[in-house]
């Protein structure tokens, strides 16, 4: 079966993944892919700009069909809204026009799939995603990581990147728990963790992670197709920051 | 193609157009001057404690609304995707989020069908609705391009307040003057809020005016000063520019002032004064750019098309200068994906090259970029 994956919560991204025929039964599957083709961007500002021909190249350069694809699965985010929504609304238009099925799945866990051996070969039992949130906060959830593979225990959420623990686990949790392990939390995956290395303990070599499109595939296999997110409404956790008018200012003093 | 009704002398490219420069989700499908169908879902009411658009609730709505609006536009048409010949997507200018959005499916909607792409000016489209059959203008003739020697467009919404020379409109319009600050229809929300008359403000203004004494209160007519007008021959800066600001102060002033009297402002004269006050310096700078540069037929179009003032007096002084008004009807006035699709199949018509799928949403997109080049 083929997979077509897209990733817009930071960088945009996307890949074409043939998985084995298995994991299109929807059973978790945690054996290796064949990535027959992956682009991404360097910069976070033009998902809507390489989206679409991005996807048709890797399509056109595999020689597949968009119909004759088993899934789209697009990433949620959290992310920064603009360029999430640019995503999301390309994989549910293709999808709608070739008539394949959309699934979504949390865009930290790709980051959380590129990260997890190396943190159980450092030993830890737990690993932090913290992805950029802009206004210095970060977008984190915390992984349980187990003899294979990883589960997400809290999270997403988003907060200031100085209180990630205290964001996710509330902050009487997170006082008691900061007792036990380093002040500053699990180590930490992803561009949280180099943007605030006062707040955050780098896992070393992954403080520069992105969600990327084929690691989001690689997550949601692992977890098996059929829990992946039917529902592809984005993970904004943030409300706009529309604020109802106050008074209107005076125009005579 | 076959021309199964003979009121359908004319059929051409078959286009999809897809509108989210606001906060209206629009799609529409043409047969080249024909209206297939026109489907809008609009994120207004969301927007209402808010007094104005709220930019990120508009987009978050477009989101929502696309797919549902894709599947109600074949659906109605009775169309399949397979039958579509071109898609064509509002690229700017608007709201850089909300754009994103319908740019984000159009590119993915030509993926998807291998059809070609436009990305084309939003204000422009608002022109080139009015080339819809029974929109007013002369549909076009087999072998000719139907549009008026000396066309003009007056666009006022609550985005928008602009005054166009179409030339061609596959290629060449010119903005004769537009807004320095307030869109006339922003101006409308800020003065109904202003005398508790909730969102949107025009249709609520235009309500309450009709039982006011528009002449009650002299508010300034903007950018009317000499040294701003000059002549025909030495125009001044802003000839055929707008600006509200000030007037919208003036009606704070106005409404102020009784409110320190301790007593109630006379709302219906207050509206009709403003509404009178827009009207008036709109339609009289509409009739300069008109009889300045060339322009017989003057299209109304957006969304304060609908309001009866502006509609009256602008028909009154076309009447008086003899220039021929062409106002579409209001569902094809406000933002929509018809007048996109409408556009799209100018272009395709004309032979222009499709856009591709490289842009970008551009929220200051000039008129005089039609549609973006390759």
């Amino acid at each position: 079966m083929l997979i077509l994956g897209c990733d817009t919560s930071s960088i945009a991204s996307g890949a074409l993944i043939r998985v084995p025929d298995d994991a299109a039964s929807g059973a978790p599957c945690a054996g290796p892919v064949e990535v027959l083709g992956a682009f991404r961007t360097e910069d976070t500002r033009s998902h809507a700009e390489v989206m679409a021909p991005g996807l048709r190249d890797l399509l056109a350069e595999a020689g597949a069909q968009g119909p004759e694809l088993g899934m789209i699965l697009t990433g949620l985010g959290p992310g920064p809204f603009t360029g999430l929504r640019a995503g999301i609304v390309t994989a549910r238009t293709l999808g709608w026009a070739w008539g394949v099925e959309v699934r979504g799945a949390v865009s930290l866990d790709a980051v959380a799939e590129a990260a997890h051996e190396d943190a159980r070969r450092a030993g830890h039992g737990l690993l932090r995603v913290a992805t950029d949130a802009r206004r210095r906060e970060v977008y984190c959830a915390d992984y349980e990581i187990l003899p294979e593979g990883y589960r997400r225990v809290v999270g997403p959420a988003v907060g200031p990147a100085a209180a990630a623990g205290a964001v996710l686990y509330g902050e009487e949790a997170a006082a008691e728990e900061s007792t036990g392990t380093s002040p500053l939390g699990p180590p930490a995956a992803g561009r949280g963790a180099a943007l605030y290395p006062d707040a955050l303990v780098a896992l070393p070599g992954h403080e520069a992670d992105q969600p990327l499109a084929e690691d989001l595939v690689r997550a949601a296999l692992r977890a098996g197709l059929a829990a992946a997110q039917t529902d592809t409404a984005p993970l904004y956790l943030r409300e706009s920051d529309a604020r109802v008018p106050a008074a209107r200012k005076r125009a005579t003093r | 193609m076959n021309q199964p009704h003979t009121s359908a002398p004319r059929t051409g490219p078959v286009v999809l157009g897809i509108e989210s420069s606001c906060d209206e989700t629009g799609i529409g499908i043409v047969a080249g001057s024909r209206l297939l169908t026109n489907t809008v879902s609009s994120s207004m009411e969301e927007h209402e404690r808010f007094g104005g658009v709220i930019p990120e609730i508009a987009s978050r709505a477009h989101l929502e609304a696309m797919i549902p609006a894709l599947d109600a536009v074949l659906a109605d048409a009775g169309l399949g995707l397979a039958e579509v010949d071109a898609i064509a997507v509002t690229s700017g200018p608007g709201l850089a989020g909300a754009l994103m959005v319908g740019v984000s499916a159009a590119k993915a909607l030509a993926v998807a069908t291998g059809k070609p792409l436009y990305a084309v000016n939003h204000l422009v489209a608002h022109v080139g609705v009015g080339l819809l059959e029974g929109s007013g203008l002369p549909a076009p003739e087999a072998g000719g391009e139907g549009l008026p020697e000396g066309l003009g467009a007056l666009l006022v919404s609550g985005g928008h307040t602009e005054i166009l020379k179409v030339g061609d409109i596959t290629g060449s319009v010119r903005l004769l003057g537009a807004t320095l600050d307030d869109a006339a229809g922003e101006a409308y929300d800020k003065v109904a809020r202003l005398l508790d008359l909730g969102y949107p403000g025009g249709p609520a203004i235009d309500r309450v005016a009709a039982g006011g004494d528009a002449a009650a209160f002299r508010l300034p007519r903007g950018l009317t000063a000499g040294k701003y007008m000059g002549s025909a021959e030495a125009p001044g800066s802003h000839r055929y520019d707008f600006s509200f600001s000030g007037l919208k102060t003036a009606v704070a002033r106005v409404v102020e002032g009784f409110e320190a009297r301790g007593e109630a402002a006379p709302v219906a004269d207050v509206a009709a004064s403003f509404q009178e006050a827009v009207a008036d310096v709109v339609t009289a700078k509409a009739m300069l750019a008109c009889t300045e540069n060339g322009i017989d037929t003057l299209l109304l179009g957006g969304g304060v098309a609908a309001n009866s003032r502006l509609r009256a007096l602008t028909a009154e002084r076309c009447e008086r200068h003899g220039i021929r008004l062409v106002v579409p009807r209001l569902s094809l006035c406000t933002d929509n994906g018809a007048m996109v699709a409408a556009l799209g199949a100018r272009l395709v018509a004309a032979g222009v090259a499709p856009t591709g799928l490289g842009f970008t949403a551009d929220p200051s997109l000039p008129v005089t970029t039609v549609s973006v080049p390759a």
